[in-house]
């Protein structure tokens, strides 16, 4: 049946070597990427106890049924498993990566792969269409074992080619290709369990987030390759032509005519300060991109970093180490959200600055080089990432993420307690995780930096409008699950001397509204974004699609995604539709959770997230050497003078900042319960009920969790 | 053979073409020796009224044209069967990670020219665009080894067992729009990059200059290469 999906599930088998197909249809209830993945997880993963780096651990990766069609911006590529980073606990997890590795997939015939067990050494696999074949990665093999990850590919290139001489065709057997084969591959730092390992693909991809480049390297996996020369096949090609013409002449982007104003494609990355950045080069897509976000350059390197990875390395003396530290990251496969200037950066530097982290100091750094790295050279870039990927001297440390680094120092209750160590929960980075504490609490209620831009860039001020009015649009367009309640994006808070709670708990941060909007972002994260697309969430930004654009701010989400959607899949879904398959994948990671053990009492934030800050913004930007005292909202650089955030009072709405935000222990726990109620889960442990999972369809993960003696 | 001769003798191709204005006197020209005189066949071949212009300075390989290409004319995603191809290493520096390679509606149409059975002819009914017509395509791949570009323009279907190329769009079934020149090519209509452009004017047929050109303005280096200068 020709609806976009390629039709088959690859199960490959590492320790056994054995390659085998299970028929997407079996999974298509879930849709594509998150959900998909992490049914296939459940159904293999069969002791969820597990630590990630034990070979019962199954990585799926999986993409979407409009990946490859030639819908817009949707070829992203979902992993799924177990991961190594999250503490106390490894939560099951997913990354997502842009690059080429899922549209080859679908083109070679399958919807995703699941890797299981652990090769005996270590080992890379090609796929050329139905060829799957297994190649000694090691040094007395192809030689990819303890080679970066840019490097790995380019060998990888000439492995599987045959040393092909491009651009002349290359023969697949069953059809020809330009293309170079995908690949996925980690670095070291992967091999060495680096608990920030990535699995990097092309310059700038990878899947960060989780460290599942050390599951892989606890696998024996160095590398997947991909050629594929198949087609996808998609219920109304003449509709998703059209729809795609449409796209670009009437909604996407004119970047020869831009409006002044107007967004038009550019590269996610960020500058240096102050500096003017001018290098040669263009904007990179993923295959159907439409709003490529990537800049590949030909001075200082490659440059495809993008968002905060493009500036991990706040100190940069210029915009040539600026750039190549960059290029590090995707060399080394490393997480930069753990290593970033927002956490792991400003934290060790702070250590440094108070001697109490350097050479001889009470934390022994040995050669690590910070004066180096406080001026801001290439060589202390350098010296800082192989640190980590080569676990030489603290970097072994930081190779465990930052908070385990912390404990192991002895330095955690104490700078955890003041927020000088920021990790807000789970020992993930602090992102914009108290822009609004939706951010903050779905992260809680997940397993990751949230990072999605859903709700956070909602309009709050349109010229003419009421607030409401600005709000009541939204609502409108959110379906069911948002049930007209504009008082979800009430950011009412207790104030630091404990007035307005009464507010705070009926509609603002600690109320069923918030609980309600926090659901919705889990539904619509799970199911429109991650698992219908895998839509980029650059290119489809959610506040400005859903009602930032247009004349009257109408915005074209979910319509436009959706009329793409009947195009390739032959059948009319909606909104709501796509929300329950959100919903039912939002209760199969909850029931994974659960099966790993987690309870409520798991589902807490650091202790300095609880604490009043009294600091100034200018202290926050000069914190000086005995640190800040942050409180979360001021972490986020709310100004007093910029008034953004909806407030209702009780009877008319104004904007205000929430600059001294800090969660009261005692409202969020209320909150909590709200939220589980809300949600069909058990009160008492946050765990799905019986009742909740049958009434989706979920009857084995209710079974499965009662023989666990798992089930809420 | 220099130029001149070549010249010559693919003229002379033309008038023999041109005679009988089919497809199957296209192909009776295959059988013949190719000389140094070059003047067994003294014509010329009417210009094809549409080329596609690219840019690959602008291009951000994201294949959405490859994708349409497929679409249009087989109902699929598949860039395998893509006329136009886009050809990518990332680990190449800028501006050399990305090239464009479209069919150049030659002046002189080589594969016109070799093929044996008439298949891939000159469309006087679409503006002289070379194209393959399917039914009578026999699957030689003679058009295919005759391409002079690197890579071949002519694209090799392995499910039909067929040669294709570029048509612009002309017999583009899925495009819901009439294609070839003065209709739409769908390449052009979907690429978010505006890094392929139609014309009706033959570009300088030596080298790729005239094929690949500057399809920036002003706001394209202001607003979208983002402060990258004009290469060229």
């Amino acid at each position: 049946m020709a609806n976009g999906y390629a039709g088959k599930i690859l199960r490959i088998n590492l320790t056994t070597q054995a390659v085998s197909t299970i028929p997407t249809s079996n999974y298509e209830e879930w849709l594509g990427g998150a959900g998909m993945g992490a049914a296939i997880f459940w159904d293999l993963c069969t002791d969820k106890t597990v630590d990630a780096f034990d070979p019962k651990n199954v990585c799926v990766m999986t993409t979407g049924p409009l990946c490859a069609s030639g819908t817009p911006s949707c070829g992203l590529t979902l992993m799924v498993g177990l991961g190594p980073y999250t503490h106390p606990k490894k939560w099951f997890t997913r990354s997502c990566s842009g690059g080429h590795v899922g549209a080859q997939l679908k083109y070679a015939g399958y919807d995703g792969i699941a890797f299981e067990g652990k090769a005996a050494n270590p080992v890379w696999i090609s796929i050329i269409n139905d060829k799957v074949e297994f190649h000694d990665a090691s040094k007395t093999g192809d030689r990819l074992w303890g080679e970066n990850a840019w490097r790995t590919q380019e060998l990888v290139y000439d492995l599987m080619t045959g040393n092909h001489n491009y651009p002349n065709w290359f023969d697949a057997g069953d059809g020809s290709t330009l293309q170079r084969p995908a690949v996925c591959a980690i670095a070291q730092s992967g091999e060495n369990l680096c608990r920030n390992a990535a699995i990097t693909q092309n310059a700038g991809g990878s899947f960060s987030q989780g460290g599942f480049g050390a599951v892989w390297g606890s696998k024996n996996l160095k590398a997947i390759a991909v050629i594929g020369t198949g087609s996808v096949e998609v219920a109304d090609p003449a509709a998703l032509l059209a729809a795609r013409i449409n796209y670009k002449e009437n909604i996407g982007y004119q970047m020869d005519e831009p409006v002044p104003g107007a967004r038009v494609p550019r590269p996610n990355n960020n500058r240096p300060p102050g500096t003017k950045v001018y290098s040669a080069g263009h904007l990179v897509g993923c295959p159907g991109c439409f709003a490529p976000c990537k800049k590949h350059s030909s001075i200082n390197g490659l440059n495809e970093g993008t968002c905060g990875q493009s500036h991990w390395y706040i100190t940069a003396m210029n915009d040539e180490v600026w750039y190549k530290a960059q290029d590090l990251s995707d060399i080394y496969a490393l997480n930069t959200n753990d290593m970033s200037f927002d956490d792991t950066f400003d934290y060790l530097m702070h250590l440094y600055r108070r001697g109490v982290l350097g050479k001889g100091k009470q934390i022994d750094a040995g050669d690590f080089p910070f004066e180096e790295i406080e001026d801001g050279t290439y060589a202390g870039a350098l010296a800082y990432c192989e640190a980590i990927a080569l676990r030489k001297g603290i970097g072994d440390d930081l190779a465990e993420g930052i908070v385990r680094a912390a404990i192991k120092w002895g330095r955690y209750d104490e700078d955890a307690a003041t927020g000088l160590l920021p990790t807000p929960n789970y020992g993930i980075i602090y992102h914009h995780t108290f822009s609004n504490p939706y951010w903050a609490y779905a992260q809680l209620m997940g397993d990751r930096d949230l990072n999605e831009t859903s709700v956070q860039s909602y309009p709050t001020y349109i010229e003419g409008q009421s607030i409401p009015q600005v709000l009541e649009r939204w609502v409108k367009k959110m379906g069911k699950y948002a049930n007209n309640d504009i008082n979800m994006f009430d950011c009412s808070w207790q104030l630091t001397d404990g007035s307005n709670m009464a507010r705070a708990k009926a509609t603002g941060f600690y109320s069923e509204s918030k609980a309600r909007l926090v659901a919705w972002e889990r539904y619509w994260c799970y199911g429109w974004m991650h698992s219908l697309g895998v839509f980029c969430k650059t290119a489809w930004s959610g506040g400005y699609w859903f009602a930032g654009v247009g004349p009257e701010f109408e915005g074209f989400t979910p319509d436009l995604e959706l009329s793409f959607a009947e195009a390739v899949l032959g059948k009319k879904l909606s909104f709501d539709d796509v929300m329950d398959v959100g919903r039912k994948t939002f209760l199969l990671f909850r029931s994974i959770y659960a099966a790993q053990g987690r309870v409520r009492d798991d589902e807490v934030f650091a202790p300095w997230c609880y604490t009043p800050g009294d600091n100034t913004l200018d202290e926050l930007e000069d914190p000086g050497v005995d640190g800040p005292k942050f409180s979360p909202a001021a972490r986020e650089g709310e100004h007093p003078t910029r008034k953004d955030k909806p407030v209702f009072n009780g009877s008319t709405w104004e904007l205000d900042n929430i600059t001294k935000f800090f969660v009261d222990h005692d409202a969020f726990e209320e909150w909590k319960t709200k939220f589980y109620k809300l949600t069909g889960l058990s009160e008492t442990t946050g765990r799905p009920t019986r009742a909740t999972l049958e009434a989706v369809g979920m009857k084995k993960q209710a079974d499965d969790l009662q023989a666990l003696n798992r089930l809420g | 053979m220099d130029d001149l001769s070549r010249r010559n003798f693919l003229k002379g191709a033309g008038v023999a073409a041109g005679a009988a204005a089919s497809g199957a006197a296209l192909m009776s020209l295959t059988g013949c020796e190719v000389t140094e005189e070059g003047s067994k066949f003294p014509l010329t071949f009417p210009e094809s009224e549409g080329y596609l212009l690219v840019d690959h300075v602008k291009c951000a390989g994201c294949l959405t044209c490859m994708m349409a290409c497929s679409l249009a004319h087989y109902g699929v995603a598949n860039p395998s069967l893509s006329r136009i191809q886009i050809v990518q290493n990332c680990f190449e520096v800028f501006p050399n990670d990305v090239r464009q390679f479209q069919c150049r509606q030659c002046e002189f149409p080589v594969c016109v020219m070799a093929c044996p059975s008439g298949a891939c002819h000159i469309d006087e009914d679409h503006g002289n665009v070379r194209v393959i017509d399917p039914d009578l395509c026999t699957g030689c791949g003679t058009c295919i080894n005759a391409c002079p570009q690197t890579p071949h323009r002519t694209i090799w279907n392995p499910e039909t067992e067929l040669s294709s190329k570029c048509d612009l769009c002309i017999n583009a079934k899925y495009l819901g729009e009439e294609g070839g020149p003065g209709g739409r090519q769908a390449c052009v209509s979907v690429c978010p990059m505006f890094a392929i452009q139609f014309t009706s004017t033959m570009p300088d047929q030596k080298g790729d200059a005239g094929y690949d050109v500057n399809l920036r303005n002003d706001a394209t280096v202001l607003c979208n290469v983002h402060d990258f200068p004009v290469v060229r």
